[in-house]
């Protein structure tokens, strides 16, 4: 009883933050820190996915290297939230002081696991050959 | 971002001045294409009947052919021995990414069909109760150079040079046979919908075809399972056949790997494939004891050594015998 309380209070905690951080930014910069994040993400991961893509002709190394590439797939959307509050609460100092922490978890582990579960859906269908 | 921009300036530029030639030598396409060893793949799956059992012995092998290269690919497919890097010639390279997949499934097909007979047939002659009838329905276009629309991959032909596609079904020469040219250069085709179409040759292009054949019925029933699969090309034909020729006759290969290459016809002729020595590379890194190449392409490989036996056949009876001399080691 006292842990769902705790888990409801976490999640209520979560929702706050994000209407605090949707009441205190602008159209603006939310693009701009989007774009910001979508760029830094994937300036850091693109040249490990290539190079993981590029030794793709190797196929004996076929299964290692889907599975790192799913696992990196799974990594860009914690970048990603990293990058988005960073450059946000640049721009407003309010959002600075929030506790962002839940809103980062809760939004990259969501991302990730849909990202997952896409990615090992489309590796299965690759390494079976169907 | 501004303020990012602006306290890390110069990492960023010192950065950015690194990425490039990294992303140049990632993603640039050059003109060079690699075959590589591939993998092993049980032919167990590739025919289905509930009528009979399919052997899960035997075994066809296929190798990765990829174009374009990068050129950090290419760098890494140069210094391995096993792979085999060549410029892609112009004529090859005058196709698409769905194209080439479509080439690969439609000779897929039509090997499973022409595997498929040779089996029957043979079979047949131990056991009168196998039973195949098939139907010659014309050829398929395998490749038309690109400027041509009007002929796609897998497009029908009923006739070439106002002869009937029955003419062309006595020349088991080879699984992709080209039909000959005139003094002009050209030949005239028909075209399934009644529509004739003249093609003049131009350079070094080519236009091949595939047999198209449509199974009638079959004692015992038959399906082509294999269709469904991504894995394409026509080089699993003589393993192919080799399995489905055990299966119907209920041959016991439980003791034995198989595994081999080439392409088979519906008349019992083995042919050529490419990629050859990538395969035997592939052979050799499983444990496999007995591995069929085609005779005429056995020079190519002559030289590596193998951990297992190969036999070099040229056709179909010749493959059944020496895999029941491989049944009696």
């Amino acid at each position: 009883m006292k842990h769902s309380k705790n888990k409801l209070s976490i999640y209520k905690r979560y929702l706050n933050i994000a209407r605090r951080i949707r009441e205190e930014s602008c159209f603006k910069s939310t693009i701009l820190s989007m774009i910001g994040a979508v760029i830094f993400s994937l300036f850091l991961l693109s040249v490990p996915i290539l190079i993981l893509v590029n030794l793709l002709i190797f196929t004996k190394l076929q299964l290692f290297i889907t599975i790192l590439l799913v696992f990196l797939i799974s990594v860009w959307p914690f970048l990603f939230f990293f990058a988005y509050y960073k450059l946000l609460s640049q721009y407003h100092d309010k959002i600075k002081k929030m506790e962002l922490k839940y809103v980062y978890w809760s939004e990259s582990a969501v991302s990730a696991f849909i990202l997952l579960t896409f990615s090992i859906a489309v590796a299965i269908m690759i390494l079976g050959g169907i | 971002m501004k303020y990012y921009f602006k306290k890390y300036k110069i990492l960023i530029l010192i950065v950015i001045i690194l990425y490039l030639p990294l992303l140049f030598c990632l993603l640039y396409p050059t003109k060079y294409s690699v075959t590589a060893p591939g993998e092993l793949r049980s032919t167990a799956k590739v025919y289905q009947s509930d009528e009979f059992t399919i052997n899960d012995q035997f075994y066809t092998i296929y190798v990765l052919g990829y174009y374009p290269l990068t050129p950090f690919q290419s760098f890494l497919a140069k210094r391995n021995h096993e792979m085999e890097v060549g410029i892609h010639h112009a004529e090859y390279r005058d196709t698409t990414k769905l194209n080439e997949f479509k080439k690969g499934q439609l000779s897929k097909e039509a090997s499973l069909i022409e595997s498929a007979i040779a089996a029957y047939e043979e079979a047949g002659k131990i056991d009168t109760s196998i039973q195949i009838e098939y139907e010659f329905r014309g050829l398929k276009i395998y490749h038309a150079p690109s400027r041509l629309k009007d002929l796609e991959v897998g497009s029908e032909i009923i006739g070439v040079n106002g002869n009937s596609y029955l003419d062309y079904l006595n020349n088991p020469s080879g699984f992709l046979d080209l039909v000959k040219l005139d003094d002009n250069n050209s030949i005239e085709l028909t075209l399934k919908n009644g529509k004739k179409f003249t093609y003049v040759k131009q350079g070094s292009e080519y236009l091949a075809f595939v047999y198209h054949f449509k199974i009638i019925y079959s004692s015992p029933k038959l399906v082509l399972s294999g269709l469904n699969d991504l894995v394409g090309g026509p080089s699993g034909g003589l393993i192919q056949g080799l399995s489905l020729y055990a299966s119907l006759l209920k041959i016991n290969t439980e003791k034995i790997k198989i595994a081999g290459t080439g392409t088979l016809s519906y008349a019992g002729f083995v042919g050529e494939i490419g990629g050859l020595r990538q395969k035997i590379y592939t052979a050799n890194r499983s444990d496999i004891d007995y591995f069929f190449v085609p005779k005429s392409q056995y020079n190519l490989i002559s030289d590596i050594s193998t951990n297992y036996l190969v036999f070099q056949v040229e056709c179909f009876s010749e493959a059944v015998d020496k895999l029941y001399e491989a049944l009696k080691e």
